[in-house]
């Protein structure tokens, strides 16, 4: 629980088509790498990765 | 020089009373030998304070008892010391307190100076009135009303705790999807694979049921629900590190029945120990509620269904 807003800090995605948006947007190839990738980049930013079941991954920072 | 019994036995039951205030506080909180020198000698100050007031005013010396009002302000600013150092210790606590198990405890901090306080007055009191038969006697009526005192004072300080207003059962952790659930209640979502398997290998659950409309309204308290991750967390030890925060333990509440779920990944995989964990957490003073007091509430609203008549 902290206080403050959460944020989506990056979008990582199977998807060809979502557009960049104010949200850095990673690109990959499959569903290995998308766990891989957004593990990754949650210990970067100490996101927190949620699952939008539409093929992306969002991380926000809570 | 004769008014020296009745101020020892005061400051001698002033202190001891601090000092089992002090034993009885299981939270960790102080658990080093710095909090315990503070806390006694503010508790051997506020016993000496209380100790001299009733021998002043059997003198006729009036002045010296207005020294009372001067304790008042000091530990007021107790209260602000230990709110102070908590609130600063927050950000390194993997689940923090919260606000209001903070201002909670800064709360019965200050309150226990005064129960020193009064404990040794009323020890001291009986001194001066023990004095006419003699030093001893002063002495002895000083210390044995001082024990009734202390006895008291437990008795009176412990307020309740989640066991006494709700039912707390172990429950299952779920997945709807990506959606941490617990009976029906989503809490999170979880997206990364790996998470959710290490929460369904070695994550615990419970339901804490409220036992009537009180009880519901204190458990929808935002600061009463953290302070029971917190507990938990701290009892039960938890399996994550800062850059987890998938895994930091939230209490959610259903909507519908009052109900509040909490799902972790402790360290002592307990289930039975979680239960009681949670049964231990403090009511906090600042989140009682009590709505059917107000007699709005019908009977068989204010009694949740299914909940057994106390």
């Amino acid at each position: 629980m902290s206080s403050g807003e959460s944020r989506i800090v990056a979008v990582v995605t199977l998807r060809r088509d979502v557009q960049a948006g104010g949200v850095p947007v990673f690109p990959v190839a499959d569903e290995t790498e998308r766990d891989q990738v957004a593990l990754l980049l949650a210990k970067l930013l100490r996101g927190t990765i949620h699952d939008l079941r539409n093929g992306s991954y969002v991380i926000v920072r809570h | 020089m004769e008014m020296v019994p009745p101020v020892a036995a005061g400051v001698m039951a002033g202190t001891l009373a601090r000092l089992l205030l002090l034993r009885r506080d299981y939270r960790q909180f102080p658990s080093y030998p710095q909090g315990y020198t503070i806390h006694l000698s503010l508790g051997f100050i506020a016993a000496a304070l209380g100790a001299i007031a009733p021998p002043a005013i059997a003198t006729g010396d009036l002045a010296a008892a207005s020294f009372l009002a001067l304790a008042a302000t000091q530990f007021r600013e107790v209260r602000a010391v230990e709110r102070e150092s908590l609130r600063n210790m927050e950000p390194t606590e993997l689940v923090p307190r919260g606000a209001a198990y903070i201002e909670g405890i800064a709360r019965v901090f200050e309150a226990r100076n005064y129960l020193a306080m009064a404990t040794a007055l009323l020890a001291s009191l009986a001194g001066v009135v023990g004095l006419r038969w003699g030093a001893w006697w002063s002495l002895g009526c000083g210390l044995a009303t001082g024990s009734v005192a202390v006895a008291l004072v437990q008795g009176l300080m412990s307020g309740q705790r989640v066991g006494d207003i709700a039912i707390v059962k172990p429950a299952r952790v779920e997945f709807d999807g990506p959606i941490l659930t617990v009976a029906g209640v989503q809490i999170m979502n979880v997206g990364l694979p790996a998470a959710r398997e290490r929460y369904l290998q070695e994550g615990l659950a419970v339901v804490i049921r409220p036992k009537d409309a009180n009880a519901r309204a204190t458990l929808s308290n935002l600061g009463q629900r953290q302070a029971i991750t917190h507990e938990v967390a701290m009892l039960l030890g938890i399996k994550m590190d800062v850059d987890e925060p998938e895994f930091t333990p939230i209490a959610r509440q259903n909507p519908a029945t009052g109900e509040v779920v909490l799902a972790i990944v402790p360290l002592l995989r307990d289930e039975r120990a979680l239960v009681r964990a949670v049964e231990y957490v403090p009511v906090l003073e600042g989140t009682v509620r009590k709505p059917v007091a107000s007699g709005l509430w019908p009977p068989d609203l204010a009694q949740l269904e299914g909940v057994p008549k106390a």
